[in-house]
């Protein structure tokens, strides 16, 4: 494929969650969830076959990750806390319900138990979706969460092989 | 959310910044349309000095010469003309009035000017206005005079005031016709033109006042008292210039010929349209190089506002990597810093242009006072839209070199983020 039918083929296809979040800081917290559906036509139309319009999706999905007060949708996304943030850029990587969803240590910034919380919420989720989580640990103590697991050495090359 | 949102959105994000790029733009702005205006209202109001009259005549010597200072009153009369000749041209039968011009006294720096009530009759300026008055009325007594508004505003004249002429020009004459003054009856309305700063008094007052002097002093021990003048014989022996209108345009070159010819005397007529025309034209580089400068103001405020991005752009490669991670394409990118950059010079233009309208609202009678440009609250031409137009596109070319650099970035950094 070509540069430009990668870019599409990755808006259309794959959601991403990041160890540091990734929000733009400048846009509110609705804004963001629904970012990936402006550029990707397909996550849009399956946003809105799926919820009404892209805006009520990311509602339901952040009420359904335990962020239903609507006074927080039009905030900054500065002010939330880690969690909430977290919890926030894993709706953006639902919304759209991408085929698969690729997660890299997304839990390392977060305590224990909001890192079990959230690794529950974000599996059922991807359930209720239907999308494939491709989740990045160093944590092998999650490793029970998921149906496959595959480990990466280091490769001659300098980086990492399977 | 469009792109343009994100644009917005982003530019709130860095208001400080770029809030005061949008200022030194629009004062650029400014500064661009507000030459341009002043331009051409002074160009405006320079050709309305005079309107109607089809040919001015004095001594022979340069078109230039002869309508500076019959018109505007700058500069002295090479010679006078011959009464008789006035009298003899104003007869022709194409002239359908004539007015005779008589310069040379001044008071406190205000140019006198004596003339016949044709003058008030016949004189017009801009669209063919002519000449109203606030207060008073038209000279009718030997000394009476007729102020401009310049003139009343700047003394403080008021009907009935005393005023005494100077001879020759200059503030501080020290011959002055102190024996015979003259008393006001009458108030210009403003008009924007040299008529506002000339008191205006009969060709009699003129003869009058000097009739006891010869070659600009007063003869000693020949004084005549006003009592006296009275009742001589205040015909002029000469006189500056005068204006003529005629009964058909047609006729203009033909009397413009016949006078260029006159025998009794070397005279010259001049058609002032063309004559301002080319008065105008000796500060057409004037006018070019304030264009140029102004046009230069708006060039290296785009240019500050192309820096500006380009400098922001580093530590907005974050933004644009997760950009390109939620699905943007290296197009957008490029899109969003254009509408960035547009989005600055709109914004600033709008600013500018308000600026300006709120300074020609309020400001408008303070620059008239102080250069003696009126500026009249117009809406902007196609010339002025189409600057307007070139500095929106030289925003939106500026754009593009930060936006070429973030879509090269976003090629190479892809979704990694280089803090």
């Amino acid at each position: 494929m070509r540069a430009s039918q990668l870019d599409r083929f990755r808006a259309d296809h794959i959601g991403f969650i990041f160890q540091q979040f990734n929000l733009l800081p400048f846009l509110s917290l609705l804004d963001n969830v629904c970012l990936p559906c402006r550029f990707s036509a397909k996550r849009r139309a399956r946003a809105i076959e799926e919820f009404g319009s892209v805006e009520q999706g990311a509602e339901a999905l952040l009420a359904r990750l335990g962020l239903a007060e609507a006074s927080l949708y039009q905030k900054d996304v500065a002010a939330l806390s880690v969690g909430q943030q977290q919890r926030v850029s894993a709706a953006r990587a639902i919304l759209g319900a991408p085929e698969i969803i690729i997660a890299d240590e997304p839990t390392s910034a977060l305590d224990t138990e909001s890192r079990d919380q959230f690794l529950a919420l974000l599996l059922s989720q991807c359930e209720l979706s239907g999308s494939t989580l491709i989740f990045v640990s160093h944590d092998s103590s999650l490793e029970h969460h998921f149906s496959q697991r595959a480990q990466l050495m280091p490769s001659a090359n300098g980086g990492y092989s399977l | 959310m469009t792109l343009l949102h994100l644009a917005w959105k982003s530019f709130l994000n860095r208001k400080g910044t770029l809030l005061m790029m949008l200022l030194s733009i629009s004062m650029s702005v400014v500064l661009l349309l507000g030459v341009d205006i002043i331009r051409q209202q002074a160009k405006e109001g320079f050709s309305s000095t005079v309107s109607s009259t089809d040919l001015i005549v004095g001594a022979r010597s340069g078109q230039i010469n002869l309508l500076l200072y019959s018109v505007f009153h700058i500069g002295n009369a090479t010679n006078n003309i011959r009464w008789k000749s006035y009298e003899a041209i104003s007869q022709d039968a194409s002239v359908k009035w004539s007015i005779p011009l008589s310069l040379g006294d001044s008071h406190r720096g205000f140019r006198v000017l004596g003339t016949s009530s044709a003058y008030f009759q016949h004189y017009r300026y801009g669209a063919k206005q002519r000449l109203s008055f606030s207060q008073g009325q038209a000279f009718d007594g030997l000394f009476d005079v007729v102020i401009g508004s310049e003139v009343a505003k700047q003394l403080g004249y008021r009907l009935g005031s005393s005023v005494v002429i100077a001879h020759g020009m200059g503030n501080a004459s020290l011959m002055k016709h102190d024996d015979k003054p003259f008393k006001v009856v009458g108030i210009l309305q403003a008009t924007g033109t040299p008529v506002d700063k000339t008191l205006i008094v009969s060709l009699a007052a003129i003869e009058a006042i000097h009739v006891d002097w010869k070659s600009g002093v007063q003869l000693p021990g020949s004084k005549v008292t006003p009592e006296q003048v009275l009742n001589m014989d205040l015909e002029p022996k000469q006189i500056t210039a005068f204006m003529l209108g005629l009964n058909s345009r047609l006729s203009t070159f033909h009397l413009q010929r016949k006078i260029n010819q006159y025998r009794n005397e070397p005279l010259m007529a001049i058609l002032p349209g063309l004559a301002l025309q080319e008065l105008w034209g000796m500060f057409s580089f004037v006018e070019k190089t304030l264009f140029a400068i102004s046009a230069l103001v708006v060039v290296s405020g785009v240019l500050g506002l192309l820096a500006l991005l380009l400098s922001s752009l580093h530590e907005r490669r974050r933004e644009m990597a997760i950009l390109r991670s939620v699905g943007a394409r290296p197009i957008h990118i490029l899109t969003l810093l254009i509408l960035e950059s547009l989005l600055v010079t709109v914004l600033s233009v709008a600013l500018g242009v308000g600026v300006l309208y709120l300074v020609m609202l309020y400001a408008g009678t303070l620059i008239q006072d102080q250069f003696g440009v009126r500026l009249v609250v117009q809406s902007l031409n196609l010339w002025q839209w189409q600057l307007i137009a070139m500095v929106v596109a030289a925003g939106a070319l500026a754009g593009l070199v930060p936006g070429y650099r973030a879509y090269r970035y976003s090629l190479a950094d892809g979704m990694s983020i280089k803090l």
